[in-house]
């Protein structure tokens, strides 16, 4: 019975290629089974009861060596469709759910680039114009999208239309774009969009099997804006509206969509999608990232570019769970970013800057007016950096490619992992620290009230460089 | 018992980093102590067992080597990194926070709406 053990784990990997990992895992796997069995069958079950429940205790382990296969390259057969960016990609949930126990080892390759979910619905969506599947990334191509989407002859489904819910208005029956009914909607812009009963004009426009969502949001007498989402990627850019423009990419038709609630109040906008209905919340927090188990997660945006006026000033607070956060230029007072597994990505950044991940990478070209980050995990890198900046991590790697500030303070502290520099010659070393007053050599300000440059971490390995 | 196994099983790693605090061990022995421990109420697929495994030999929390068994089946042992203990301790502590806190947020509601 035990040689039907090894011949089932045995034909369940025949066509995989006999990799080092592959071999090991499958002997691993054996090794336990039999045991499994041996225990099973000394508590006096017989041998097909304990071959079958040693089986069923295995659960998925096809797609562990899936997973082991694709990572050695052998997964090329992948369909990758057209217009797919290699860029940054969350995993979705329809994706995740077949994925099942080989999901753990997916999210820890999310950060460097998965294409998944919505591979399928470019091919699904038809009609050419409808398949270009591209994020809403600075410089995208939403607008012709849009136009074609609109206009183009011969379109089985128009699906267009004004949808002007009132905000934070779960109900979307009556106000639904009739995406099923060819051509009943009429789409002139403003139709919807009357200030006296949808002060918020939206506007869907269907792509592939979901759509994009535009709305405008008036910053009214508001001078902070909050954004929290989930999973859903956010490009962060400026606008010359005097409103935030809001596009949201779904890969659910209109009616399923979870929508966003925009609320304002104590001088704050509010952008809020992170809670679908029904949703079970079982979002779970492992090592390396998040699991969304739940088919609700789909629902939500998996992207959205928001556009903020270019005179904004205020404090801008973003939140994500494992989407990833991209801020080309940043002029308001402050930045406050905090994902779970999500990446920063900032650019120019003119405040303040207030970074926090359990594992996502936190990276921003220039930090202007000082920066605190903290990691568990991820990396943080400064292009360059001024002002007082604070860099904290467990075991995630801390660079600053080049501290601008005539002279500064600098510190840092570790417990194990090292730090290069090239001002070594400036710095006092200890056993676990390293400290000093660095001069770029053009320094004119007195010792006191000095920026400072500040890491600290358990295991990370550090670099600060002044480029002189 | 669906969403509390949701819950447990999104403290896999830590759950096996806390049990290789104590001594090496190898996957069924892992999810047997696992099962015992929990009265028997909660016990992992092995298939998720093993990819935990991965993401934590992966982030340098775990190490692994083959045991040198004579007779039976061949073990693959693991042990915990000074990482993994790290990580263990930060999620830990991570854990009771959000414990508290979630506590404290169905407390409440319970007193005001019931």
């Amino acid at each position: 019975m035990k040689e039907k053990l090894r011949k089932y784990v045995e034909d369940m990997v025949r066509d995989i290629p006999k990799t080092r990992n592959v071999v090991d895992l499958k002997e691993e796997i054996i090794g336990n089974m039999e045991e499994r069995y041996d225990d099973l069958r000394a508590e006096g079950y017989g041998e097909q009861d304990a071959f079958d429940c040693t089986i069923n205790a295995m659960g998925d382990i096809r797609s562990l060596f899936e997973e082991e296969n694709k990572e050695n390259g052998g997964g090329k057969g992948e369909p990758v469709m057209a217009g797919e960016r290699p860029e940054k990609k969350k995993d979705h949930t329809v994706k995740i759910l077949v994925l099942g126990a080989a999901l753990g080892v997916l999210l820890f390759l999310l950060g460097a680039g998965m294409v998944a979910a919505r591979v399928d619905r470019g091919h699904k969506g038809g009609e050419e114009t409808l398949e270009a599947s591209g994020r809403l990334d600075g410089e995208n191509h939403f607008e012709d999208r849009k136009e074609t989407g609109e206009t183009g002859p011969g379109m089985e489904e128009p699906g267009i239309g004004e949808a002007g819910p009132g905000v934070g208005q779960p109900e979307i029956g009556e106000s639904g774009p009739g995406t099923e009914k060819p051509g009943t909607e009429e789409t002139g812009s403003g139709a919807g969009a009357d200030p006296g009963d949808t002060p918020d004009g939206w506007r869907w426009t269907k792509l592939g099997d979901g759509g994009i969502l535009k709305r405008q949001i008036p910053m009214d007498e508001a001078e902070d804006i909050q954004i929290s989402y989930i999973l859903t990627d956010l490009n962060v850019e400026v606008t010359d509206s005097e409103e935030i423009l809001l596009e949201e990419e779904y890969v659910v038709p209109w009616e399923e969509i979870h929508q966003t609630r925009v609320s304002s109040g104590g001088g704050r906008v509010e952008i809020v999608n992170d809670d679908p209905d029904g949703s079970k919340g079982t979002i779970v927090l492992g090592l390396t990232g998040l699991r969304f188990e739940d088919e609700e997660k789909k629902r939500l945006p998996v992207s959205a570019r928001i556009q903020i006026p270019e005179d904004f000033r205020g404090e801008l607070e973003i939140n994500t769970v494992s989407g990833n956060i991209r801020i080309p230029r940043f002029e308001g007072e402050s930045l406050e970013v905090a994902t779970v597994s999500g990446d920063l990505d900032g650019g120019t950044i003119r405040g303040a800057v207030e970074g926090e991940s359990v594992s996502g990478d936190l990276s921003i070209e220039k930090a202007a007016a000082g920066a605190e980050l903290s990691t568990v995990s991820g990396k943080m890198t400064i292009g360059e950096a001024q002002g007082d900046i604070s860099m904290e991590s467990v075991s995630g790697e801390i660079l600053v490619e080049k501290a601008e500030d005539p002279r500064f303070k600098f510190e840092a502290q570790w417990v194990s992992g090292g730090l290069e520099t090239d001002f070594d010659g400036q710095l006092e070393w200890e056993k676990m620290g390293a400290r000093g007053i660095v001069d770029r050599g053009n320094g004119r300000e007195s010792g006191k009230n000095l920026p400072r440059i500040q890491f600290t971490t358990t295991s990370g390995d550090m670099e600060c460089y002044t480029g002189k | 018992m669906s969403i509390t196994s949701d819950i447990l099983r999104g403290h896999t790693e830590t759950i096996i980093l806390s049990l290789l605090l104590k001594q090496d061990s190898y996957g069924y022995k892992i999810n047997k102590e696992i099962l015992a421990r929990t009265d028997r109420r909660y016990e992992l697929k092995e298939a998720t067992l093993y990819s935990a495994f991965k993401r934590l030999e992966q982030a340098g929390c775990i190490r692994t080597y083959w045991g040198d068994e004579t007779t039976g089946a061949r073990r693959r042992y693991y042990s915990i990194t000074e990482k993994g203990r790290e990580t263990y301790a930060s999620n830990r502590r991570d854990w009771e926070e959000a414990k508290e806190l979630i506590d404290r947020l169905l407390d409440d509601d319970g007193e005001g709406t019931a």
